[in-house]
């Protein structure tokens, strides 16, 4: 009886042991891409507030490729805005916004190498550099109509920002360009010469909104370490308000090098929604079909 | 209950059962991880190569320069054995120039979840779309990618086939040689030892596990014990300690199958009854020890003198039963017993005491005198008593004569029974007269028997028959009862008061509580010690003679005298009248009767003078004359007993003797 007993216990032992030293819990794997209404998410990376809480944070550079990413490589989570929740809600309708960001005010922008006037007058089709399947889209057809451009011939170039930037720099400067995109990517466009026709703040009538997406399936697979991330977003945006700059160099990295300068100037094109939704925002958001029942 | 045997078959069928189990729900586990990874790796490879696609085409046009694209995916990854991109109904370009067309829609899975293996080795292509742009309108190109089952096929059944080895056949070999382990070792050792408690026919070979081993050695070693004290103890049951011979349990054995086998053939065989005469006193004088040392040689010699398979059995302390057949005659028995009695009679020097014995041998035959191991120990006792009463140191034969003298005993006995209870025993007294005076000085008991139909029954008669049957004892504390209240009524009727004598005999001694009884008489009635006399005989200190001695003093002690009776017609041994508490003589009648001739008168004149110088009274018995009387008055015996005065009487004329007390004695006394 007594060795009946000793090896139960040693194998309640091992089972124990096996147990605590290999498994985990599984992982909660988010993708973000650059900008910096995402920041927040970046500095609890560099802070080392992810590890403990089992979070890998992936950073790719575009809106599309983040999608694609979730898509692909079996992510749990992934930021994006309005757009690219409906692109991936029309494949997995347990799809659903956790945690808002910001919404975009200024930080999303169409930018040229000539001004709106100077467009209307062009006679040959003027070059759009966008990610045609983002909001990139939306926003450069709200400019169209809010221009009055409609007449005029585009010719679609369907890159990621950085190869935006890349493509611009060699394209020939006095061709007409447009380019669709956002902070921090418009910074390295206004040193090829590129202004702000219109943005989020000035010149569009578009609601663009960050968030955080997964689908019910990893919620409730994660759901502790979703709510525990809240937390933890929301005191990244307490610690930028208290010390912008010591923010700014954990996030750097993640935003493309800009300056500290173009990191504050940033600030002013977001307006943090994390916290709660004024009611004007609730009620856009619902006439957009926009759940927000499951926010954190 | 469950044998061990099967029990190890059990425990181990069931820890295959439990491992197989383990083993296949984590074989199909890993089977279906394997799947996921594989399914994982060629969606990435699809994902990864649309979306490289779907960036880096400028138009439709350009799709050919993906073509390398598309064959290095290929080339790098095992599991894909080829990938085409259809637009609509038609491939545009593919790795494989024979794959021209858009694979049906049966053997195309678009969706990546829950694919099993069984289902993956059976896909043939994934459809994943290529989200392309041509200007802002999306165009949908199809991305097929070819599983290359081959290579899927072999992994898993690689991976099947290492399992099968590492987890299949290599535990079951070891399982297997588990059980041949166990059943070597332990379950065929255990059931050889339960064999070997069971039947204890075949001491199994040594084991090789220590714990087996030592109660396998000491099963044996205990087996062995309780075999060889089986025997012991068998032989011990059967077997006198003392002096090795057969003892009545195998003697009633033995003789109950030579009784069948005689019953059978129609055969005889002879009973011998043999007993040592006078082997108490060897014991009394010498010693427990050269007594047993007697009876050793004593069975030797038997043992010598008889054939191998005759038997020879001691059934008690100086009792021997020898069963004799396959004699040739009568002549030939007799002499072999013979030759027993006169073995046993020689000279025996036992621890340098010379000590002579005989034995008194009765014999009895089957089946004429007697049936049964019963009757034919009886009929040889009764034979072997005939023989001792005939002067011991011979053999007699049972006869009907001595069958018929012995139911007359047994008879006897009942009759005397009978009589004590119906108070037809009687006392008559016999008158002590003192010679010059013809004054009665007291009076002897005497038992007799007033038989209802037979008559006046004379002690010789029923006294030696009641001393053999032990009845003498009750008798004898009736009579001493009957004497010692007659004594009084004697004396509170103011008839006499005179000392009455009691005959003991040597049986009563043998009552251990005769002493305690006889006080306890005395004092429960009153009597006045004195007038109380018990008559012994020399008889009474030939057995037990300390123990006879004690009892005599103590009766002396309590006041009573002591008379030794027939004086002279025993061994007269004069180291008796030193030891013995006595106080009178009694002179026998026979010397009496030659006191007339010169030798008969030395001898009653030597006992007078003996008497007188030891202080003791002394008492004439059987005086039948006058002449007589003169005679001892003159040589001073002057108190005696006889018919001369008077014969035994009942009361009530010993009490009209008393009566007449100065009546003369003799011829002209009426």
């Amino acid at each position: 009886m007594k060795t009946i007993k000793i090896l139960f216990l040693f194998a309640l032992t091992v089972i124990g042991l096996s147990s605590c030293s290999s498994k985990e819990d599984k992982p909660l794997k988010i993708v973000a891409n650059s900008w910096i209404g995402y920041s927040p998410l970046f500095y609890a990376k560099a802070s080392g507030w992810l590890e403990p809480l089992n979070i890998e944070l992936s950073t790719v550079v575009s809106l599309g490729e983040s999608l694609h990413i979730y898509k692909s490589s079996n992510k749990d989570a992934f930021t994006g805005t309005q757009y690219e929740f409906s692109q991936a809600y029309q494949k997995d309708n347990t799809l659903m916004p956790i945690m808002m960001f910001d919404r975009s005010n200024g930080g999303d922008m169409v930018m040229g190498n000539q001004s709106v006037e100077s467009l209307k007058s062009a006679t040959s089709p003027i070059n759009v550099y966008l990610e045609i399947n983002s909001i990139n889209y939306v926003v450069f057809k709200d400019f169209i109509k809010q221009n009055k451009l409609e007449d005029k011939t585009f010719n679609f170039i369907n890159k990621d920002q950085l190869k935006i930037v890349s493509a611009i720099a060699e394209a020939p400067n006095h061709e007409p360009k447009i380019a669709v995109t956002y902070i921090p990517y418009n910074y390295s466009l206004e040193k090829h010469g590129f202004t702000t026709l219109a943005s989020t703040r000035d010149g569009l009538n578009l609601l663009v909104l960050d968030a955080l997406y997964t689908n019910k399936e990893s919620f409730s697979l994660h759901q502790e370490q979703f709510k525990r991330l809240k937390i933890l977003i929301d005191r990244a945006i307490q610690d930028l308000q208290n010390d912008p700059k010591l923010f700014y160099d954990k996030v750097n990295p993640y935003l493309e090098n800009s300056s500290f300068e173009e990191f504050q100037s940033g600030l002013q094109d977001i307006v943090w929604i994390n916290q709660s939704l004024s009611p004007q925002l609730i009620e856009r958001l619902n006439q957009a079909q926009f759940p927000i029942r499951d926010l954190l | 209950m469950l044998s061990i045997h099967h029990f190890v078959i059990t425990a181990i069928l069931a820890i295959i059962t439990m491992f197989y189990s383990v083993f296949f729900y984590y074989f199909l586990n890993d089977q279906q991880q394997k799947t996921d990874l594989i399914i994982d790796s060629i969606q990435h490879d699809i994902a990864e190569t649309s979306y490289i696609i779907s960036t880096e085409m400028t138009s439709i046009r350009t799709i050919r320069t993906f073509k390398s694209f598309l064959n290095r995916k290929v080339a790098g990854s095992p599991l894909i054995s080829q990938m085409s991109i259809g637009y609509g109904n038609k491939i545009l370009i593919g790795t494989d120039a024979s794959i021209n067309t858009i694979p049906p829609n049966h053997s195309i899975v678009s969706s990546f979840k829950n694919i099993s293996t069984s289902k993956l080795l059976k896909l043939q292509v994934f459809e994943s779309t290529i989200d392309y742009f041509i200007q802002d309108q999306p165009v949908k190109l199809s991305l097929f990618i070819y599983v290359d089952h081959k290579y899927i096929n072999n992994y898993f059944s690689e991976n099947q086939s290492t399992y099968l080895l590492f987890f299949g056949l290599i535990p079951l070999l070891g399982l297997g040689l588990l059980w041949l382990i166990l059943r070597n070792y332990i379950t065929t050792p255990l059931e050889s030892l339960r064999l070997y408690a069971y039947n204890q026919n075949k001491t199994p070979k040594p084991f090789k596990l220590k714990e087996l081993e030592y109660v396998r050695a000491s099963m044996e070693q205990t087996f062995d014990r309780l075999e060889h004290e089986k025997h012991e103890l068998y032989r011990l049951a059967r077997t006198d300690s003392l002096s090795g011979l057969a003892n009545r349990s195998q003697l009633n054995e033995r003789l109950s199958w030579l009784i069948s086998e005689a019953s059978r053939d129609n055969s005889e065989f002879a009973v011998v009854f043999v007993d040592l005469d006078n082997f108490k006193t060897v014991n009394d004088s010498l010693g427990h020890d050269i007594g047993d040392e007697l009876l050793k040689n004593v069975a030797d010699l038997i043992r010598h003198v008889l054939r191998e398979y005759d038997i020879i059995a001691r059934v008690g302390g100086d009792e021997f039963v020898i069963v004799l057949s396959h004699y040739k005659s009568n002549f030939e028995l007799t002499h072999i017993i013979q030759r027993i009695i006169d073995r046993i009679s020689e000279l025996h020097i036992i621890e340098s005491h010379p000590i002579r014995v005989s034995a008194s041998i009765g014999v009895a035959f089957y089946p004429q005198d007697g049936s049964d191991i019963t009757g034919l120990m009886k009929s040889a006792d009764i034979a072997m008593y005939e023989a001792k009463k005939l002067g011991k140191n011979q053999f007699k034969f049972f006869t009907k004569a001595l069958h018929k003298q012995v139911l007359k005993e047994i008879e006897l006995e009942h009759s005397m029974r009978n009589a004590l209870k119906n108070d037809e025993f009687e006392l008559f007294y016999q008158p002590k007269m003192l010679t010059n005076h013809e004054e009665v000085v007291g009076a002897e008991a005497l038992i007799r028997w007033i038989h209802p139909t037979k008559g006046l029954i004379p002690p010789n008669d029923f006294i030696p028959a009641a001393e053999k049957n032990g009845l003498i004892v009750e008798l004898g504390q009736w009579i001493l009862q009957e004497v010692v209240r007659q004594q009084i009524e004697w004396k509170n009727s103011g008839i006499a008061d005179i000392q009455l004598s009691v005959n003991l005999s040597a049986t009563q001694f043998l009552d251990d509580h005769f002493d305690d009884k006889f006080e306890s008489i005395l004092k429960q009635s009153g009597i006045d010690p004195k007038k109380l006399d018990v008559e012994i005989t020399e008889s009474v200190f030939l057995e037990n003679s300390q123990q006879n001695l004690d009892t005599l003093n103590k009766i002396r002690a309590l006041g009573v005298s002591i008379s030794l009776d027939d004086f002279g017609t025993g061994y007269s041994s004069l180291a008796y009248l030193k030891s013995l508490p006595i106080d009178t003589l009694k002179i026998d009648k026979s010397f009496l009767n030659d006191h007339d001739t010169e030798t008969g008168s030395i001898f009653i004149e030597t006992i007078v003078k003996l008497a007188r110088t030891l202080k003791l009274n002394v008492v004439a018995e059987g005086i039948e004359t006058q002449q007589q009387i003169d005679y001892l008055d003159r040589i001073g015996c002057h108190t005696y007993q006889g018919y001369y005065c008077a014969p035994p009487i009942p009361v009530d004329e010993f009490e009209a003797f008393i009566r007449l007390k100065g009546h003369k004695c003799g011829p002209d006394k009426e």
